[in-house]
């Protein structure tokens, strides 16, 4: 792999490559991850029945 | 009648245990792995667009057809594929689906049970003040069943049994009882643990602890692209490998869950969710822990050479070592964090892999839950203890190969023709979005029909054919030699060496070399043959014989080429435990085909339907 051999010991940060790609990655999938998640929170609850037990004695 | 009430109790219990049966060992020990092996940073880039044409895809593919089939009251992949066409061979696509999950199950179960044991360890000290070579040893004496590393006889075996009672309890609290507030408890634990170790990771500092280079090393050998690997298919191939191990798909086991949904609520958004937890545990902690650590401490060649024995070898062998550099407080808690987020990850998968056999027992024979989770608990016992006592023998890896491996990609690919090309893609969209929370890109359409079962003939057809040192460059089909790994290479018994009869009186080396040495390690003789290449490299292979039963052909000093006598005396061969776990394989699914038949059967005589 270039340039993965050049960083020895002592060396503080990542080859710029790497770094910009690592960074992009992370942060859209975070933001991704964190969105559906939220989305899933917020939803409304669809009307009874639904699937779940737990929500079964909320009046909508 | 007894009939299958079982529920969720949250739709975030449901993503939860959805993303706790994606997440598994794979994300921490495979996936690091599989990108140091084919072009770091780059390889992410076949991995997302696997993940976009053929992991979403079939995430939306499993949960609606799942839940299509849940509407007849069917909970495993037979019934649910049998009520999308009435064509009988459908039911016995379907039995895939149950079969893969019971035997995944059974080494998987045996996996997991080395987490509790390694937690343990870690707790109690055991590793502190063990050198390297000490670490790596104490795996390979807990994995031969018959010795002890704490004074427990059979200790392996006793924490499989825990393990699996573990998991056989949970299930029998059911869906929302036990299954959901496992995955409540376990994903963010696991995800809590995750942050913990990969911060570790980062900040660790060449001279700090005994380590030689900083975290950011291995992070930076992990994340720089080697953008030319993108020309080889190895690299694509290996991507999309991951892409099914790490999400869980051709396995039945998200239809099953899935099943328990109602038509009208959603299925897009939830998979969509699940799907990407997934991912972030993946990329964002996976990515982070064992690789930065590990060359931390080992340096870039070392863990390069350790990746080569796979994810599992340098969590179980190497990882202890480097936590005990931390100091007995913070090693007995990095330990209790990467053993235990694997155990967390582990049984969140586990947990699913029970269901659709459970499933089907309550549907077709009116088990109740209890019952099925006992049988369930059964079978894997009976299933992994072959894997247990012949670890070594290769039986593990049989089961990995066949149900965890080929078998996934099979059914996959035949349950994207049934969604897309049988059932229709008219009806297979209209049960996509039915309640979707979350508008699906109506490219899906079209991704779906065609370019996913293109990519899974592709990904099928790269593991029947999978050329020798993955060179896909020379398509001669007269010089095409199998790799050893290829379905054809493995039917073909490829790499099994000199020892190919199941039963033999004489054993033949397997590598060429000097006879190093002949020592007794755990109460067992061995004798090692090491070879020097030219560049000075010493590579060694031990072979364990009884000296009460072999005689052995050969001195300390002397030279052995490959293939010659090495001792005599009655031998049974590793390939004779290959056939038979093959064997066995095979008859547990011909056994789920013929209850599959028999509870078919049992619907026409009661007068229950069969085709809906």
């Amino acid at each position: 792999m270039p340039g993965a051999n050049e960083l020895k010991r002592g060396d503080l940060f990542m080859n710029s490559s790497a770094l910009f790609l690592m960074i992009t990655v992370q942060v859209i999938v975070t933001i991704l991850t964190g969105w559906f998640f939220y989305k899933v929170l917020v939803s409304r609850p669809k009307e009874e029945p639904d699937s779940f037990s737990e929500n079964d004695d909320l009046v909508r | 009648m007894v009939k299958n009430t079982e529920a969720w109790g949250s739709r975030v219990g449901l993503v939860l245990a959805m993303a706790g049966n994606a997440v598994g060992f794979g994300n921490f020990l495979r996936f690091p792995v599989q990108a140091v092996q084919n072009g770091g940073g780059a390889f992410i880039i076949p991995y997302l667009v696997s993940f976009l044409i053929l992991g979403i895809p079939l995430l939306m593919i499993e949960w609606s057809s799942g839940r299509f089939g849940g509407q007849f009251g069917h909970h495993s992949t037979p019934f649910i594929m049998g009520s999308m066409d009435k064509r009988w061979i459908w039911k016995y696509v379907g039995v895939f689906g149950i079969f893969s999950n019971i035997a995944i199950a059974s080494y998987y179960c045996y996996l997991e049970s080395w987490t509790i044991s390694y937690i343990f360890h870690s707790l109690f000290g055991t590793f502190n003040g063990m050198s390297q070579f000490e670490v790596a040893g104490f795996f390979s004496n807990y994995l031969d069943v018959t010795t002890s590393t704490t004074g427990i006889p059979y200790e392996a075996l006793i924490f499989f049994i825990l393990c699996l009672a573990l998991n056989t309890w949970i299930l029998s609290r059911g869906l929302s009882g036990g299954i959901e507030k496992v995955a409540k408890i376990g994903v963010p634990m696991l995800i809590i643990f995750g942050i913990f170790l990969a911060y570790r990771g980062i900040t660790l500092k060449a001279g700090e602890d005994g380590a030689v280079y900083d975290g950011v090393v291995g992070l930076n050998f992990l994340w720089t692209p080697d953008y030319s690997s993108l020309a080889n298919p190895k690299v694509w191939l290996a991507a999309a490998g991951q892409i099914f191990f790490t999400l869980s798909v051709g396995m039945g086991s998200i239809q099953c869950y899935a099943s328990y949904l109602k038509k009208r609520d959603d299925i897009a958004l939830n998979a969509m969710s699940a799907g990407w937890m997934n991912e972030f545990v993946e990329i964002v902690l996976g990515s982070a822990v064992i690789i930065p650590i590990a060359i931390g401490y080992l340096g870039i060649d070392k863990v390069v050479e350790l990746t080569g024995i796979g994810g599992l070898g340098l969590g179980f062998r190497t990882m202890p070592y480097l936590f005990e550099q931390w100091g007995p407080i913070l090693s007995a808690l990095a330990g209790v964090s990467f053993f235990g987020l694997l155990f967390f990850a582990g049984i969140t998968s586990s947990l699913a892999m029970g269901t659709p056999g459970m499933g089907f027992m309550m549907d077709e024979f009116n088990w109740s839950r209890k019952k099925a989770a006992i049988g369930f608990g059964t079978v894997i016992f009976l299933l992994g203890l072959p894997t247990i006592f012949f670890f070594a023998e290769g039986v593990f890896d049989e089961y990995d190969y066949w149900a965890g491996t080929v078998s996934l990609v099979v059914f996959a690919l035949l349950e994207a023709v049934l969604f897309s090309w049988v059932f229709g893609m008219d009806k297979g969209w209209r049960e996509i979005t039915a309640g979707a929370d979350v508008r699906i890109p109506l490219i899906y359409r079209f991704i779906i029909k065609y370019v996913t079962p293109v990519v899974l003939i592709l990904v099928f057809t790269g593991a029947l054919i999978r050329p020798v040192n993955d060179d896909w460059s020379n398509l001669n089909p007269r010089e095409w030699e199998f790799h050893n790994e290829s379905i054809i290479g493995q039917l073909q018994h490829k790499g099994i060496g000199p020892n190919s009869e199941w039963f033999a009186n004489e054993f033949y080396a397997e590598n060429s070399g000097v006879v190093d040495s002949v020592f007794i390690l755990r109460e067992k003789t061995y004798i090692r043959i090491s070879n020097t290449d030219k560049d000075g490299k010493v590579s060694s292979k031990d072979y364990r014989f009884k000296k009460a039963k072999h005689s052995l052909k050969v001195q300390p000093g002397e030279r052995i080429e490959a293939g010659e006598v090495l001792y005599s005396g009655k031998v049974i061969n590793r390939v004779f435990f290959i056939d038979m776990s093959r064997l066995l394989l095979l008859s547990v699914f011909l056994m789920i085909s013929g209850l599959v038949y028999y509870a078919w059967r049992k619907r026409i005589k009661e007068g229950r339907p069969v085709h809906e």
